[in-house]
């Protein structure tokens, strides 16, 4: 939509070998015999093919049991039939698709005479490899302009009756074999397991795309002065006004926290993972909840925060030359892609149901999950003006367990009244969702609490993360003091002390502000923003990049000879009659 | 490109079942809402013969629209205010018709400053000879002009601004320089290529002494050949996160020179012998600036009423997964999670309009007295105007991305429809005074108006509350107590009475430590602007609930009902997301917010039936909102298709950057192999 306006140095996630990269080697290597890992992987590795990964169709992103495309296996020919049946079975959106890729694996339903074997990846040649031409049967396109991602050919494709040999089937689990005997999978949840990895690092990626905002918010609110605070006293920094800091420092706290949750979340991965490889496979479920709802808490945290950045720096936010909006549009799509945040939620939220019915039963639960047992019995919250870290963590468990408990007994009390399990569970998803979130709100607090009080900082270090663990705590129970107020866990006079505290740790981070953000050390080239550059000469560059606004390049813009001089020398006509 | 696999000629296809089986089964009348939001019947007549004559013709509404560069978008919004003028003096449009032919716009015209905000400083601000030489000049488009304030250093603090007009008594003229780069004028629209004059607030300089702020007119470009004048440095400011249609410019002077009757002298003049005077206050210019905060409402108003129409609908259209395996798919609508995100947005855009109606009926009845200066009444306006175009622009903005995000990855197009009007609507909590400084005037305000209160003092309308006895509001106890809405309102009152109240002591307590007035303002400023929140909170609800019973006499009891559904989900959602406010000022109990809970999923329930009428009855026309996902009649994928398939880099089958760049690589690693 900005045409050749704004051109950032680094893209960011959108480029059109970004599919190649990640997903297209990817979905190879994992789901690829060896021959054919050593086949087409090697091709790839050298872009002598160039692929992407097509999954979303026009009608089905969230519901990949609903996709329609087909691949139909031929005995006589060896050889499978890709096919898109209807306008809704077009694939759309895959990156690199539309103009670049001329490989792709394909999803699609696999048809066995007449019987369904599921969703398989197929990879499918759509360009002709000399002229790079689509393929006989092969319709293929950019989608068209979008929010953002203008550098990236997200794409369509239709294929009418495309024929691909039987070993163009990634055959790692389920196989099909020349005579055309379907083989199952052994064990499909492993699966899973790259669709895991890829939500883990959202999570990080969204407190790094949350940083970069907080960083030129930050900068650039130390550099702009506007109005007084003393009449008379002279213009400040923004950045000593208490409600600016209030935007900024709960925006630093919550990219630090999200970076941190995306580590913690990573090495629980590797953990699970390692086990996995020695054929442990009960941690499974825990890992895959906690990555699925904490995708979604980051990417709208995030999403909201880099908003909360932008409107903090007044007027020149809106200017694509402040770099937020480039940010906003790179990195909003992460509520989407890879499991849209709601459903992710959903299918957190049903772990988290099983869990509640297993503490009900009085069984144990994972050691992730333990704190969920916490709901019963009176409980009151410890926390004294100390603001102790251990109490917060404890604080946010227990809204965690409650927020589980009262989405469970919802459910419970929606089938007493004699609803079917679906109406029942599809009443009571609202909570449930909120459930997932306080569920990955705990974890994030936890996990930044631990991370300070562990790790080897320096004192001056310790100190000021503390501070910014705890205004992280802090900003979240002040938000939804309902919650934790619940039952009489919290007093008002606790949440007094968290709201006078609150305050003063914005003061106590003042001085620190723009070193915290210093510290994530974004090169300016990859914040690609004149307001948040290191050495703060702010106007000057968003002077320098005005200049080459394509309205600029003549004195007098064409459409003037066009439209408007015509149209005011028709005044000046009449005026003369 | 290769012929279409599917059907692509979106015109012959019937309306999709599942949007005609929804609009079947609602309770009301949808033409009736329209006639409310419209403002009459005869109001949607005359609306729809301006769409039609409008959204006729391309420039208005050619599917190319979303594929020009900046450039081209610019060039395609100059056609269009020539166009609005050109048939306003054809076809003799009276004042409500060019509002209309705006609003059916979306006001995406290059040039809106000249007649919103020129052409009223002009009438305003001068004295009577300058009226009479430049009005006529400005109505006959002669000059094309706008309104330059802003400051690339300053927005806000307009009394720093650092453009200085300093009188020559010599020459009998001023001379206006930006002398840093902070000066130079910065945002106004129009001004970097379609102005040839500009009003220009500047510091008087006279003799060295400063005399505060004052306008001039300047001219920027020949009306020869529009090259800019001797001394003017303008131009566009570059690319935007929306309304890049807009030319919003900059300008640098640089010893430019305008005779001293270009001052405008309506309220401050300077003699030929350099004496200023000082002639009435300038509080006059308030009613525009007021007027401007009303009409941020009301587009705050059509922008998520768009936005919430569209994403009705294509969550109608949309089936995806299952609440029930063995039912097949479902509408996207029927989950409940969905319909969390979509009827606040719904009951919010109500709201707005309820808010917005009052406050323009309001404006109206009192123009002559907010002219005349009326000082009562201007405070009390003036706080209402600034809280409502802040908290609107806020909600707006708040649940028109949560929208976005609602349509899943289709959202993310531009043809979605959403995108485009959120990125144009984000400019609305900054423009014409930022939020946050917003608030805090009212806060100010509200501050002294409990002080009054405390002392027995009288109390104007908005603020009445204040001085009632409210400890005794009975509490929620039951779904019944949350749907009525009156009791709700009280309890409205009772939080943001106590809130201001708290937030009053505060500051108090720290004037009493001996704390210097700023120092304890901003040490308690996050509580001022929250407190001024609550108020706003309380102010909307209380418009939404007057503007709905407003109702009951004239319409059908079947509509009121099921906007009385709405003003109740909205007054719960906003006090379930504000729980923190209600608790500490003990109106509700974390035990009764579950009841404010499970009667929201009740209501949520309940709407579902009406939710595509309610969302129809906005009846933007699909060559007006030009979503794909948003059509009336639901074809959304051969939409979808159709679209894609005109998009220029879809021209060749092979884009050109293949040779570029594509082809060597993949050809010169394929000869290593
Ligand atoms: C920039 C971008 C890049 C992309 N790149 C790729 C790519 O490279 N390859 C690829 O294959 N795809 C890609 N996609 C597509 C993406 O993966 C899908 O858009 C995503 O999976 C969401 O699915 P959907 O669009 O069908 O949303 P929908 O499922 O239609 O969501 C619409 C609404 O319905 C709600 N909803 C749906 N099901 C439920 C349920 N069961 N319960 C409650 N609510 C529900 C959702 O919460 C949402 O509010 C991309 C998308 C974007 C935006
Ligand atoms: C699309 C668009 C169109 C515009 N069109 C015009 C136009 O036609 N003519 C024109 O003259 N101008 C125009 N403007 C400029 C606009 O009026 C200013 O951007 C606006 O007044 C905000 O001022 P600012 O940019 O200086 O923000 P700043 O005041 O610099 O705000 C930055 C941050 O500082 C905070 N802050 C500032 N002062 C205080 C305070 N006292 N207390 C607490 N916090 C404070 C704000 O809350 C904000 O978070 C336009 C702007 C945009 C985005």
């Amino acid at each position: 939509m900005f045409g050749t306006d704004f051109r950032p140095i680094f893209p960011g996630n959108s480029y059109p070998f970004r599919l190649h990269d990640s997903m297209f080697r990817q979905t190879i290597q994992k789901q690829g015999r060896l021959e054919q890992r050593e086949k087409w992987g090697t091709l790839a590795e050298n872009c002598s093919i160039i692929g992407t990964y097509a999954q979303t169709e026009l009608g089905h992103g969230s519901f990949l049991r609903g996709l329609e495309t087909t691949a139909e296996y031929d005995v006589r020919t060896r050889e499978f039939i890709l096919n898109s049946p209807s306008i809704t079975a077009s694939k759309f959106w895959p990156g690199g698709l539309g103009k670049t890729a001329n490989h792709c694996v394909v999803m699609a339903r696999l048809k066995m005479s007449g019987r369904d074997c599921g969703m398989q990846s197929f990879i499918v040649p759509i360009r002709d490899m000399e002229t790079h031409n689509p393929l006989p049967g092969v319709t293929v396109g950019d989608i068209g302009p979008k929010f953002g991602y203008a550098a990236m050919d997200n794409g369509f494709l239709s294929l009418n009756k495309v024929r691909v040999p039987r070993e163009n089937m990634l055959m790692r689990y389920s196989q099909v074999l020349e005579d055309g005997t379907f083989i199952f999978p052994k064990n499909d949840r492993l699966v899973y397991g790259s669709m895991t990895l890829i939500r883990t690092s959202i999570v990080g990626s969204c407190g790094r795309a949350l940083a970069k905002a907080a960083t030129i918010a930050t900068r650039y609110s130390a550099v702009r002065r506007q109005s007084e605070i003393a009449s008379k006293g002279g213009e400040v920094q923004v950045i000593d006004f208490q409600t600016q800091q209030h935007k900024l420092f709960t925006q630093i706290a919550s990219a630090y926290a999200l970076m941190n949750a995306g580590k913690f979340a990573a090495n629980l991965y590797n953990q699970v993972s390692a086990k996995i490889e020695d054929g442990q496979l009960e941690d499974l479920p825990v890992l895959h909840a906690l990555t699925a709802a904490l995708k979604a808490f980051s990417s709208w945290e995030m999403a909201s925060g880099i908003e909360q950045c932008r409107m903090a720096c007044g007027g020149h936010g809106y200017l694509l030359a402040s770099g937020i909006p480039q940010i906003y549009e790179d990195m909003v799509p992460a509520c989407t892609y890879e499991g849209e945040n709601t459903v992710m939620c959903l299918q957190t939220a049903r772990f988290l149901n099983k869990c509640q019915e297993a503490t009900n039963r009085g069984e144990k639960l994972p050691p992730l999950a333990h704190f969920l047992q916490a709901a019963k019995g009176n409980r009151k919250s410890g926390l004294s003006s100390s603001m102790d870290l251990t109490q917060l963590v404890a604080a946010y468990e227990f809204r965690a367990a409650t927020a589980s408990a009262e989405a469970n007994s919802r459910l419970k009390a929606q089938r007493a009244e004699g609803r079917s399990e679906a109406d029942a569970w599809n009443n009571s998803t609202q909570l449930l969702v909120q459930a997932a979130l306080a569920f990955s709100h705990a974890f994030t607090v936890r996990a930044f609490v631990e991370s300070v009080q562990n790790a080897n900082f320096h004192p001056n270090v310790k100190s000021v993360m503390t501070q910014l663990a705890t205004l992280y705590a802090l900003t979240g129970i002040l938000r939804y003091c309902g919650d934790f107020t619940k039952g009489g866990y919290m007093s008002d006079s606790q949440i007094r002390l968290v709201q006078d505290r609150f305050f003063d740790l914005l003061t106590a981070l003042r001085p620190n502000a723009v070193a915290l953000v210093d510290a994530f050390d974004f090169p300016d080239q990859v914040l690609g923003s004149a307001l948040g550059r290191w050495d703060g000469n702010v106007y000057e560059a968003i002077m320098e990049t005005a200049r080459k606004s394509t309205l600029n390049k003549s004195q007098v813009h064409p459409a003037f000879y066009k439209y408007q001089k015509p149209f005011m020398d028709s005044f000046k006509a009449q005026a003369k009659l | 490109m290769a012929a279409p696999v599917f059907n692509t000629n979106t015109d012959s296809l019937p309306v999709n079942p599942d949007l005609q089986k929804e609009r079947a089964t609602a309770s009301f009348n949808v033409l009736e809402l329209t006639h409310i939001l419209d403002g009459g019947a005869e109001i949607t007549k005359r609306r729809k013969e301006l769409e039609a004559l409008i959204l006729s013709d391309p420039a208005f509404s050619s599917k190319d629209l979303l594929y020009l560069t900046k450039s081209e978008q610019y060039e395609n919004a100059l056609l269009r205010s020539v166009k609005l003028v050109q048939w306003k003096d054809k076809y003799k449009w009276s004042q409500e018709d060019v509002a209309m032919a705006q609003q059916i716009n979306n006001s995406t015209e290059a040039i809106t400053l000249h007649t919103d905000m020129f052409i009223p400083a002009l009438q305003r601000l001068t004295s009577e000879e300058q009226r009479a030489k430049w009005l006529p000049l400005a109505l006959k488009h002669n000059i094309i002009g706008t309104y330059a304030q802003t400051e690339l250093g300053h927005g806000t603090n307009l009394r720093n601004l650092e453009t200085t007009a300093t009188f020559d008594a010599k020459m009998d003229e001023f001379v206006l320089n930006t002398p840093k780069i902070t000066s130079m004028k910065w945002w106004p629209g129009a001004l970097g290529k379609s102005s040839t004059h500009a009003i220009v607030l500047a510091q008087l300089v006279i003799a060295g002494k400063h005399h505060g702020l004052q306008a001039f007119i300047i001219q920027l470009r020949s009306l020869e050949d529009h090259t800019p004048m001797p001394g003017i440095t303008v131009g566009d400011i570059g690319p935007k996160l929306g309304l890049n249609y807009v030319d919003n410019g900059f300008l640098i002077l640089k010893n430019v020179r305008i005779p001293r009757e270009n001052m405008l002298m309506g309220n401050a003049s300077v003699s030929r012998d350099g004496q200023f005077k000082q002639l009435k206050s300038d509080k006059t210019n308030y009613s525009t600036m007021m007027y401007v905060r009303v009409m941020i409402t009301r587009w705050a108003f059509g922008c998520l009423a768009g936005s919430v129409m569209i994403a009705m609908r294509y969550s109608a259209v949309r089936r995806q997964l299952y609440i029930d395996p063995k039912a097949g798919e479902v509408q996207i609508l029927d989950y409940q999670t969905q319909q969390y995100k979509l009827f606040p947005a719904l009951a919010s855009a109500f709201a707005i309009f309820f808010t917005s109606q009052k406050l323009i009926s309001d404006y109206n009845r009192e123009l002559q007295n907010l002219i005349k200066g009326d000082k009562e009444l201007l405070a009390e306006y003036h706080s209402v105007t600034s809280a409502m175009k802040a908290v609107c622009s806020d909600i707006m903005t708040d649940h028109i991305s949560a929208l976005r995000r609602s349509l899943g990855g289709h959202g993310y197009m531009n043809l979605s429809g959403i995108s485009t009007a959120m990125q144009n609507s984000l400019s609305l909590v900054t423009v014409e005074g930022e939020n946050t400084v917003l608030y805090q005037q009212t806060a100010r305000h509200l501050l002294k108006q409990v002080a009054r209160a405390m002392s027995g003092g009288t109390l104007t309308r908005s603020v009445a509350f204040l001085g009632q006895n409210l400890d005794s509001v009975p509490q929620l106890d039951s779904s019944e107590d949350c749907r009525n809405v009156h009791l709700v309102l009280k309890l409205y009152q009772k939080m943001a009475k106590r809130i201001l109240v708290q937030a009053g002591t505060l500051l108090q307590t720290d004037l009493m430590k001996g704390l210097p007035e700023h120092e304890a303002w901003n040490k308690n400023q996050v509580t001022l602007v929250r407190a001024a929140k609550a108020y706003s909170l309380l102010h909307l609800v209380q418009c939404n609930v007057e503007g709905v019973e407003g109702l009951r006499k004239s319409v059908s009891p079947e509509l009121v009902a099921a906007l009385r559904r709405l003003c109740c989900l909205f007054a719960l959602y906003y006090l379930e997301s504000n729980a923190g406010l209600f608790m500490q000022t003990e109106a509700v109990s974390p035990s009764q917010l579950d009841i404010v809970r499970s009667t929201q999923m009740e209501l949520l329930s309940e709407i579902r039936p009406d939710a595509v009428a309610l969302a129809d009855a906005v009846d933007m026309p699909d060559s007006g909102h030009k979503s794909v996902l948003g059509c009336y009649d639901g074809n959304v994928y051969e939409r979808m298709y159709a679209a894609a398939l005109g998009e220029p880099m879809n021209k060749t089958q092979v884009h050109p950057s293949y040779y570029k760049h594509l082809r060597g690589m993949i050809k010169g690693t394929a000869s290593k192999l």
